[in-house]
């Protein structure tokens, strides 16, 4: 939760410095933020080859929980698709674009505002923040109304780090095994999915 | 858009030549933050510049958490069904 304060923090700061007329003016170059990109998307790519830990838990278990997140990314899919016929200026490629950050904000928000504009990043960067504090949130009602596997299908990308200890505390050391299996099968593919969509 | 998965690509092969390089994977994860941070200020301060899109912050809000309800909703449902499917041969 802290995580996501400091976030929402530093965005509303960038706001209100974007709204002062003397600003200077290599802050507004867009190719700052690509360069910036590229520099974040290898640095990614270095933590999660680096992941040595990961790696070696997703290859001791049972192939089969690889359908957990093959049923989170259609679930979310059909879920938001659905959602945007509700919405008149959304296209359902967007609202899938958006969906496909399964809660992983920085890098989907960030990605989806160099191919697409900052209209639908701010949307990504809102809704995938929202995913994560509502698991947080909601972790103890939705182990105990809806199963185990709720709280690992809401936290989406965050259940490998930070919404894996609610889901362990609640749902057991059992699922957070598999939470953290999911997270990082989804957290690997937000980057491709959310390219591929846009 | 095949810069993204050649800086991903690039960035995954140095990760597996650092394995167990603590010091240098500290620093990495520290730049990861502090690119993400400069990155999410960059697009508040273009959002900050656009009438546009500050007029319409609440409406985009709205639609966010909507989308994110629903994203929950529809991943909730789907792991019912492998849960129904797969429950039992992975111990749930």
């Amino acid at each position: 939760m802290k995580g996501s304060a400091a976030v929402l923090a530093v965005f509303a700061a960038g706001i209100l410095a974007g709204t002062q007329p003397h600003l200077p003016s290599f802050l507004s170059q867009p190719a700052l933020s690509l360069y910036a990109l590229y520099l974040l998307l290898f640095l990614v790519g270095v933590g999660m080859g680096a992941n040595q830990g990961a790696w070696e838990t997703v290859r001791r278990l049972n192939w089969r929980v690889l359908w957990v997140p093959a049923g989170i990314v259609v679930g979310t899919l059909a879920g938001v698709g659905l959602f945007s016929l509700l919405l008149p200026d959304m296209t359902l490629r967007q609202a899938l674009a958006v969906g496909a950050g399964f809660g992983y904000y920085s890098l989907s928000s960030i990605l989806i505002t160099q191919l697409h504009g900052e209209t639908l990043g701010v949307v990504a960067l809102l809704a995938n923040i929202l995913r994560e504090i509502g698991t947080l949130l909601l972790t103890p009602w939705l182990v105990q109304r809806w199963g185990k596997l709720a709280a690992v299908a809401a936290g989406g990308a965050t259940a490998m780090d930070t919404t894996l200890p609610v889901i362990a505390r609640y749902a057991g050391s059992d699922t957070a095994i598999i939470a953290f299996c999911s997270g990082v099968a989804l957290t690997l593919l937000v980057p491709f999915l959310v390219a591929f969509l846009l | 858009m095949w810069v993204i998965f050649v800086m991903l690509v690039l960035g995954t092969g140095v990760g597996y030549g650092l394995r167990g390089r603590r010091r240098w994977l500290v620093g990495v994860e520290w730049a990861t933050g502090a690119a993400v941070f400069a990155l999410l200020f960059l697009l508040g301060v273009s959002v900050g510049g656009n009438a546009q899109v500050m007029g319409a912050l609440a409406e985009l809000g709205t639609q966010a958490l909507g989308l994110s309800l629903a994203a929950m909703a529809g991943s909730i449902a789907a792991t019912r069904i492998v849960a129904r499917l797969i429950g039992r041969r992975v111990g749930l």
